[in-house]
């Protein structure tokens, strides 16, 4: 086979360019809506509710002692109702609360 | 790929010389948290490595400060030295042996919650009140523990752990298959819900909200001592209970039921 003809079947060849069938004119603004006045602003939300850096779910240190405390009643909460085996309430209480402290940094101005 | 604009080496050393405080920090909070000596058991050079690591893999141009960049990576580092130290699992005293029982659980609970490590709680959206938020995701994290603590008593169990791992194992057997691999693909495989939903190709607040309404239908069934309405499975999901129909697949806890009980 020709060097030639090897060339051809690589590229396969390049197909015609359709014929442009037209261009569709522009259709007419039928109406334009009327601006709606700006609402007042009802309120802005306090600094608790976005949350103290801003995500959702972000703990600080100052939220210590109320996180951990709150892991002491819902972990009761929990063994009372039977959702936490009574034998296992202790165990699993200190390590959610080892897993949040551990995650909660000081700010270095109060170590100060 | 996009290019990876990383800092100058000055410039990088400068970050870390802003940010070793922080880090230290981090290692102290972690130490704090397990009851730890952050400079005896190595917390302050793994956060410190961490830290420098972070410095030069940085790239100011995609938009995420330092400190959301390297928080997660420091707090890894300082939890890792933490494990491997002498201080991890000594245990002489039954009270040691208990808190070395509840620092494995929470280390667990750092692989299934990683926004713990970011500082924080697993929550995917607001509700509007704090507090309920709060107690919702810290309740997550108490059944998330006790799912954790019930399957390690079975490397060494009472016959109490028995009856409590079978009843554990019954509940999550009456599940879709799909939503008993989520759990077994958490709590027995170790995997973090982001990593079940990336391995899933699915948005992770689908897997977030279908593990959340799973906690709840434990803690109802716990609580009530019989199974409590099964979970529907979500939309987003819906193509993976699709695959697990074709395989044939019954659950992992459906088959340890019908298997072996």
């Amino acid at each position: 086979m020709s060097k030639n003809s090897d060339d051809k079947k690589k590229i396969g060849g390049v197909g015609s360019s359709q014929a442009t069938k037209g261009v569709k004119g522009a259709e007419g603004i039928s109406e334009i809506e009327r601006v709606k006045g700006a609402t007042a602003v009802k309120g802005v939300t306090g600094v608790s509710g976005i949350g103290k850096a801003g995500a959702i779910g972000a703990m600080s240190f100052e939220q210590r002692e109320k996180l951990l405390s709150i892991v002491s009643q819902e972990a009761e909460k929990l063994a009372s109702q039977g959702a936490i085996p009574k034998g296992q309430r202790e165990l699993v209480e200190a390590a959610v609360k080892m897993a949040i402290d551990g995650s909660l940094i000081e700010s270095l101005e109060k170590k100060k | 790929m996009s290019e990876r604009h990383t800092l100058s080496e000055e410039d990088a050393n400068e970050l870390v010389l802003e940010h070793q405080g922080w880090a230290e920090s981090i290692a102290r909070s972690v130490a704090r948290g397990w009851n730890m000596d952050w400079r005896l058991d190595g917390l302050d050079g793994a956060a410190m490595e961490a830290l420098i690591f972070c410095s030069r893999r940085f790239d100011p141009t995609r938009g995420i400060p330092f400190r959301g960049y390297a928080r997660k990576r420091i707090h890894e580092a300082a939890t890792e030295a933490a494990r491997k130290s002498k201080g991890w699992g000594r245990s002489s005293t039954s009270q040691a042996k208990h808190e070395a029982k509840a620092r494995q659980i929470s280390s667990e609970l750092y692989g299934i919650f990683p926004e713990l490590r970011e500082g924080r709680l697993p929550m995917e959206e607001s509700s509007g009140n704090e507090d309920d938020d709060m107690r919702s995701a810290v309740r997550q994290l108490l059944i998330g523990a006790s799912i954790v603590a019930t399957k390690q008593s079975m490397t060494d169990p009472l016959p109490d752990d028995l009856v409590d791992y079978k009843r554990m194992v019954g509940l999550m057997a009456q599940l879709e298959p799909v939503h008993q691999w989520l759990l077994y693909r958490v709590y027995w495989d170790g995997l973090s819900l982001r990593t079940v939903a990336s391995e899933w190709e699915t948005d992770g607040l689908n897997v977030m909200r279908e593990h959340k309404v799973l906690i709840a239908y434990l803690q109802k069934s716990f609580a009530q001592g019989r199974p409590s309405t099964k979970p529907k499975v979500r939309p987003g999901l819906k193509t993976l209970v699709m695959k697990y129909k074709k395989d044939g697949s019954k659950g992992p806890f459906s088959d340890v039921v019908h298997g072996t009980l």
